[in-house]
């Protein structure tokens, strides 16, 4: 288990980095920590790795205090952006370093490198240099030599930044893999919110040194905390739309400037009380329904641009004053064609929401809905 | 949190503590003798007698005092003026139009091979090729090339004759820096301009030197200090002489302090030079300050 | 891109380039030539001979002077050079790295007098120098030339290597710190071996300034009792009568720079990286 609390970090000139990170996390899952540059997600993890000291707060590896440790005596292992290889060293060397600096005789720590190496399957590059490695395997080679000294805590600081998109996709399996079979505890630091949730258990994000929402991929996704984590999970973006409440004889609407649906029962009690007030309606590209005719309900979309995205065709547009887009399946009862057509004479399409959109407070951006 | 900047100090000063101790002994404590001595009669005997400004006014009573100062402005104004003109001219042809990088360093080492011969070889060097009589090498030349009498050149051009040893040994440096900033020019930007018609000249003109502004300021300024302490060549080929033909002010600082052993007075001419160098100084500084900043 | 692909007006210019280079460089090189030629000709007769090269094991006369032989010089020299190169490497090393990669108190202030330091011409500062060693007691002393050689040449040196050391990502460092290694350790293992090229070069500065120091030697050393090999041939090209043989002087030039050329040769690559990264020459 490893528990943060009250950290903050303060650098020169009273810049505060951090402030208040509270996590806890089980034995062996994979967090990742998550957000923009600049929102303390790297500090963090230095701070936990102990490259930085924090200013207050302490860090628990278990029940053991490392708060002051040194590095090398946290029991971690990290794999940093530019993978730091050491570059006169042989990649076995690389990898049998840490061993090395614990005292472990040379055929001992070159035995359990190679075992390493076997499975991140770069055994055949042991003998060369880091510098006549590509990306990806200098990326392969940085893990192994994370994890040879079986390390409490594995520390990954964007560890895929510097390779192209396929690739990452390898690695990112890869990662998750081995970190699944060795069962070990990993912190992920990354601004890519698609890699975050396709590897990590839970989730940080952070924006100005705080902790916006630490959950499940799942829960950020569909229950964001407040707009900026809306805002930042998914993609194509979440769609906001400005509205408000109002209640006529009992029953709650949602009110923007060309449209009023009815807020679902589901929401209504979360929303009781609060008519009046200024709300945004966030919903996902999927979350509607595309009709090409007015109905009950339903919200006039202005079409500026149909793309074919191949499984799915997607459509943009104005509504009110925020751009909207809308993603529907390309069997939909209209055709590409036919929306094509539509946008050239400047037409509109109705869209009619589902039910599981979320409601944000205007002012404060807090989701009403949690 | 303060113990462990105590123990980042103490690591720190640890590997600093050489540094400052040469630095403390060898440069301040003889800055700050050397002030203080220049307001003493200190010489051989070494009795600390204060004398007021009475060496500044011996430098300003001295005769010599102008040709010497007007000595060291032609001397650093003509050499530095040749040395950046050179530098540009070999770093141009060694770098851009000699695109062969493995040429282009061989005449690289040649203009370096006067840098790196010691001064004690290098004058006799000099001596040797302008003997005065028709033996000396640059005798034969002269006559074969229609002199009637071998020449005695050190006596008769010695100013010539030091700032075209200073010059040989000054290339090297600047030509190498200029180099390196040419190679960084991307080559896109050449390419573009003979698209637009550019001839060698205008790229020259238009592309490289715009690009080297900054380097060459700062090779004639670092050059300027330079030339204006340095004074081993010039005492190791003429000495300053004949007469003070070719005394300068570093020159003239030594000949008082170590060979006529007026420490005081030696002092109180060095003092004068470090001002001005010291001004020059600040000069570099915002000069470089100015181009960190647009830079970034 | 290879030669033969690129454009023929860039070929062109190439080869004029080099026909004026070489003429350039010729007069220079045959100067040099002709200069060092004389080592090996009797002055007398114009044989060709080793003669000029027995101040290498015996003493020599010239006119009515007798020259000691070369040893003596040469092993003060090697000694000079040694120590003078070894300590400045491993002292600008120290603080540069410190400079670079440390954090403490005063390091704004440290900092900023390296790079005044670095600009300020120490041979000004001679006089007090000297009375400085006056007091240490090592004027007229090899140590003492010794750590004045070091002194003047430190904030250059210590420049450079800074800008190496603070050139390492700082990803490596924690690398080694996270694997297992303190500050000192980690130098050793990993943050030493990226700045070869730039210990390289501070070395060869090193190694070429202290082999042909004569200021120093002329300032600070008064008797003939500890010659180098800087003072011992300067001692022979004052003299009217003794340099009148060119040939004996030239031979001695010749053991003189015959490792500065090899050296030379063997580092030019390097030299000019440090001259660009902020050395100021020899």
């Amino acid at each position: 288990m490893i528990r943060i609390e009250n950290l903050r970090k303060e650098f020169d000139k009273g810049v505060v980095a951090l402030d208040s990170i509270n996590l806890t996390f089980d034995e062996g899952s994979f967090i990742a920590l998550l957000g923009p540059s600049g929102c303390g997600k790297t500090t963090t993890l230095n701070c936990i790795a102990g490259l930085l000291e924090p200013t207050s707060g302490s860090i628990y590896f278990d029940d053991r205090d490392v708060t002051n440790l040194a590095p090398k005596d946290r029991n971690i292992g990290m794999v940093f952006q530019s993978y730091a290889l050491y570059p006169h060293m042989k990649v076995i060397d690389n990898i049998a370093f840490s061993l090395k600096q614990k005292g472990m005789p040379k055929a001992e720590r070159h035995e359990k490198a190679r075992q390493m190496a076997r499975k991140l399957q770069i055994e055949h590059l042991l003998d060369r240099m880091p510098g006549e490695l590509s990306g990806g395997q200098q990326q392969r080679v940085s893990m192994a030599r994370a994890l040879v000294k079986e390390p409490q805590v594995l520390l990954l600081d964007e560890p895929m930044s510097n390779l192209d998109a396929r690739l990452k996709i390898e690695i990112r399996d890869e990662i998750r893999r081995i970190q699944q079979d060795l069962g070990v505890t990993s912190i992920i630091v990354t601004h890519d919110q698609e890699e975050a949730m396709a590897m990590a258990d839970k989730i940080a994000i952070l924006d100005n040194g705080r902790i916006q929402q630490f959950d499940t991929p799942e829960m950020l996704y569909h229950k964001p905390a407040n707009l900026f984590v809306a805002h930042f999970m998914g993609n194509p973006p979440m769609n906001f739309i400005d509205a408000s409440v109002e209640e006529e004889d009992g029953t709650l609407w949602l009110r923007g400037g060309s449209f009023r649906v009815k807020a679902p029962a589901a929401m209504a009690e979360k929303l009781a009380g609060k008519a009046g007030q200024a709300v945004v309606i966030g919903v996902r590209s999927h979350q509607m329904n595309v009709l090409l005719a007015p109905a009950e309900e339903t919200m006039e979309l202005h079409l500026s641009l149909v793309e074919n995205l191949g499984k799915d065709i997607m459509i943009s547009g104005d509504l009110d004053d925020a751009l909207v887009r809308v993603t529907i399946p390309a069997n939909f009862e209209g055709s590409y064609e036919q929306l094509r057509e539509l946008r050239r004479q400047g037409g509109s399409v109705y869209l009619k929401l589902h039910e599981d959109y979320n409601i944000f407070d205007r002012e404060s951006g807090v989701n009403l809905l949690i | 949190m303060k113990q462990n900047m105590r123990q980042k100090n103490m690591q720190a000063y640890l590997f600093l503590s050489p540094f400052l101790v040469f630095i403390t002994v060898l440069y301040i404590l003889p800055a700050i003798l050397t002030v203080i001595m220049a307001f003493t009669s200190l010489d051989s005997a070494f009795i600390w007698k204060f004398n007021g400004i009475n060496n500044f006014r011996k430098i300003l009573m001295d005769p010599n005092t102008p040709i010497i100062a007007w000595n060291t402005v032609k001397y650093v104004g003509i050499t530095i003026f040749l040395t950046v003109v050179l530098d540009l001219f070999f770093a141009i042809m060694t770098t851009y139009f000699i695109r062969d990088e493995r040429k282009g360093n061989i005449f690289k080492s040649i203009l370096m091979i006067p840098m790196i011969t010691p001064g004690v070889v290098y004058s006799v060097l000099w001596l040797w090729l302008l003997e005065a009589t028709p033996n000396g090498l640059a005798n034969k030349v002269y006559m074969a090339l229609g002199g009637s009498e071998p020449l005695n050149w050190i006596a008769q051009y010695p100013f010539v004759i030091i700032i075209a040893a200073t010059l040989l040994t000054s290339i090297a440096y600047g030509t190498t820096v200029f180099s390196s900033a040419v190679k960084s020019i991307p080559e896109n930007q050449f390419r573009a301009a003979r698209v637009d018609g550019a001839g060698e000249w205008e790229i020259v003109r238009n592309i490289i030197l715009p690009n080297l502004r900054f380097h060459i300021t700062f090779i004639a300024l670092w050059e300027t200090l330079g030339l204006l302490t340095n004074y081993v060549t010039i005492m190791l080929i003429t000495n300053g002489g004949p007469g003070v033909q070719t005394e300068v002010w570093a020159l003239s600082a030594y000949h008082k302090a170590f060979s006529d052993s007026q420490y005081g007075y030696g002092a109180a001419i060095s003092l004068v030079l470090i001002v001005v160098v010291m001004v020059l100084m600040l000069v570099i500084g915002a000069v470089m300050h100015h181009q960190e900043k647009s830079r970034s | 891109m290879k030669y033969s692909q690129r454009p023929k007006y860039e070929r062109r210019n190439e080869t004029i380039a080099v026909l004026v280079m070489i003429l350039l460089c010729i007069p220079v090189l045959f100067i040099y030539f002709s200069f060092f030629a004389n080592a090996f000709i009797l002055d007398s007769t114009g044989e060709l001979t080793l003669q000029n090269f027995q101040f290498l094991y015996q003493p020599i006369q010239l006119s009515q002077y007798t020259v000691e032989p070369i040893g003596k010089a040469f092993r003060n020299t090697v000694i000079f050079t040694a120590i003078a190169t070894t300590l400045e490497v491993t002292i600008s090393c120290m603080a540069g790295y410190a400079l670079a990669r440390m954090e403490f108190t005063g390091k704004r202030v440290i900092s900023f007098s390296l790079l005044t330091l670095r600009l300020f011409p120490g041979v000004l500062l001679l006089i007090g120098v000297l009375y400085v060693l006056l007091h240490l007691g090592i004027l007229n002393t090899l140590t003492g030339v010794i750590v004045v050689a070091i002194a003047l040449r430190l904030p250059g040196s210590t420049f450079i290597i800074r800008n190496f050391f603070a050139g390492i990502p700082q990803d490596i460092e924690n690398s080694a710190l996270v694997d297992g290694c303190n500050r000192l350790t980690a130098f050793f293992q990993v943050i030493i071996h990226m700045v070869k090229p730039g210990l390289a070069s501070i070395s060869i500065f090193a190694f070429m300034s202290a082999w042909s120091n004569y200021l120093l030697f002329n300032v600070l050393i008064f008797n003939t009792k500890t010659p180098v090999l800087a003072t011992y041939l300067r001692v022979l090209s004052r003299n009217d009568q003794m340099i009148a043989d060119y040939g004996v002087f030239a031979a001695m030039a010749m053991v003189y720079m015959l490792p500065v050329l090899i050296f030379f040769f063997i580092s030019q690559r390097q030299l000019m990286q440090g001259t660009i990264s902020g050395g100021k020459g020899i």
